[in-house]
């Protein structure tokens, strides 16, 4: 009978184990399985006037730590975050605008206000590989829809080059985002529903106009506005207000114009960091998970291979130890190899990094110099508004126009 | 000076003043818009997938799955309609002063004024080659609400498209 001794058997595994190691862990490709999509629901029917609730989702948090250390330790690259905290709301807009759900959709300032439903968002992780934002969706009236955390990882069929027309690779999450978002809609009692259009009208007017307005709206002790009365539609102060809102909106829809032209800009070198970005985090990945397994497999097989030898009496056995303990000496030693692989992924990135950060800064600069011009010179305009609006309110009604200021629409 | 003669002074400062910010709207999204056709044709229309073409339909792909992204009919981001109403609620800009208005072409009609999301006929292209004149027949198109005047502004639509390829 043919027997093993133990120790050799230990051996021979150790050995084939470190070989395999050895010789896949090169050229094992890390493949994604096809990532199921999610569906945003789109409107299959004439979606009511009164539920056409106008949405702004605000330029997102980029939720850069101050500590450059910090950053650096994160893999946060501060201008490429403030690129993604407007990129990313285009995106969101996008997705809410093409379910047919919804009134009109805008990216609004970070202090932007006006609609009726309002998605803050903060980026918690945006590398190309993975994506987790916190929302927070609240709306004019003060109510809080939902507040979540939505992570995804990327839909690699996105980063492939030959597409006719790419989808983001994080589309599921944003899908979700609107689905959920619908469905805090659906959940809201009709009658709150149908307020928010007049509270957000009220709010608007009573934030220009509160010696006016600040009287139709009620809050509650949760902080929730509702309609107390409504002001005549002949009253010529309504009228002008009216009018002035128009320019609001007008000034929102430029501001979101510099947005889309800004997202338009961006679209196509930020999809290509995320896919060298997405390549390299693998790449580096995958060098880890090596240089454990090797390290982890030759530590093991040299000291199994020391210990069979000092067992073992036979000189087949005792070779067969010392080629385990010289095998798991040179895997070590290729895991520390790998080590320097990992090193060179790592400088990858940051390279990576640095450089689509160079190249996306002044389209940041660019479009934020532009949206405070406009809206700089939108305040001054805004200033003569209120104080003409003021001197009709006193003509009309023969009252000084005195009261408080109520917060402007869309800030509690 | 009465009552009367006071609020029409008023109006005449809003009126100058919204002739004003309109027309300081009208170039801002005038610029914005030659920006965004020189972008487009410097890189070939651009990136399909940037923001602001959701609007644009979806192939659907290879593993089978339905079409979930089907074109609702919507332009968004397609650059800015001049002469068109200021966003808001699909309202009209109003006023006595012919003011321009502006934006309405950001967020594109989408389900305003009743024109829901299928509102758009399966011979019209997805509009992202659209010059400023489509744009606003497309816009008008979407946001109009009694069909035979829609479908009459959408055959201006087609033969204007017509004219210009």
């Amino acid at each position: 009978m043919n027997q093993t001794h133990p120790g050799t058997r230990l051996i021979g595994t150790l050995l084939a184990a470190t070989l395999a190691s050895g010789v896949l862990g090169g050229c094992v490709v890390h493949e994604q399985k096809p990532m199921q999509r999610i569906a945003a629901e789109k409107a299959t029917f004439e979606v009511a006037e009164d539920e056409l609730l106008d949405v702004g989702v605000r330029l997102f948090d980029p939720n850069i730590p101050r500590d450059e250390a910090e950053q650096e330790k994160q893999r946060i690259f501060p201008e490429v975050r403030n690129a993604e905290s407007r990129y990313m709301p285009m995106l969101l807009r996008d997705t809410l605008e093409s379910t047919g759900q919804w009134g009109q959709v805008r990216v609004l300032p970070r202090d932007g206000t006006g609609m009726e439903v309002f998605v803050d968002g903060r980026i918690v992780e945006s590398d190309g590989r993975e994506l987790e934002l916190d929302i927070v969706v609240s709306d004019v009236a003060g109510r809080t829809w939902m507040r979540r955390t939505y992570k995804g990882e990327a839909d690699t069929r996105a980063y492939k080059e030959v597409v006719s027309k790419p989808r983001d690779p994080f589309e599921n999450v944003y899908n979700t985002i609107a689905n959920d978002l619908l469905a805090a809609r659906r959940a809201m009692p009709q009658a709150e529903r149908q307020q928010l259009r007049q509270v957000s009208d009220l709010r608007f007017a009573s934030d220009l106009a509160p010696y006016a307005f600040s009287g139709y709206l009620a809050k509650d002790r949760k902080g929730v506005y509702t309609v107390a009365r409504l002001p005549a539609e002949s009253d010529p102060v309504v009228q002008r207000m009216q009018r002035v809102r128009e320019r609001d909106y007008a000034l929102v829809d430029t501001l979101n114009e510099y947005y889309a032209s800004f997202g338009g800009s961006m679209a196509e070198p930020y999809t290509s960091w995320r896919k060298f970005n997405y390549e390299e985090l693998e790449a580096e990945s995958q060098a880890k998970r090596e240089a454990l397994t090797r390290q982890v497999l030759g530590a093991v097989a040299v000291v199994g291979g020391i210990v069979a030898g000092a067992e073992t009496s036979s000189s087949a056995a005792s070779a067969a130890a010392t080629a385990a303990v010289i095998g798991g000496m040179y895997a070590f030693k290729s895991g520390l190899d790998k080590r320097a692989e990992i090193k060179i992924h790592t400088e990858s990135l940051k390279q990576l990094g640095d450089s689509f950060q160079n190249e996306v800064q002044p389209m940041v600069v660019d479009v934020e110099g532009r949206t405070l011009q406009l809206k700089g010179s939108a305040e001054q305009q805004y200033a003569e508004w209120r104080q003409l609006l003021r001197e009709l309110y006193e003509n009309e009604t023969g009252l000084p126009a005195t009261a408080g200021t109520a917060a402007p629409a869309g800030q509690p | 000076m009465t009552s009367e003669d006071r609020r029409a002074q008023i109006d005449r400062r809003f009126d100058e003043t919204f002739a004003v910010f309109d027309e300081r709207m009208r170039r801002e999204q005038e610029t914005i818009s030659q920006e965004r056709a020189a972008r487009g044709a410097g890189s070939g229309q651009g990136s399909a997938s940037e923001p602001g073409d959701a609007g644009e339909g979806d192939e659907g792909d290879a593993t089978g799955e339905s079409g979930d992204e089907g074109d609702a009919g919507l332009e968004s981001g397609e650059g800015p309609s001049a002469g068109g109403m200021p966003g808001g609620r699909g309202q009209p800009a109003g006023g006595a002063t012919g003011e321009q208005g502006g934006g309405g072409g950001v967020g594109g009609g989408g389900p305003l004024g009743g024109a829901g999301p299928n509102a758009v006929p399966a011979d019209i292209p997805d509009g992202r080659d659209d010059d400023i004149v489509a744009r606003q027949l497309r816009e008008a198109a979407m946001k109009e609400t009694d069909p035979e005047l829609r479908e009459r502004l959408w055959e201006e639509y087609r033969q204007y498209k017509k004219s210009t390829q």
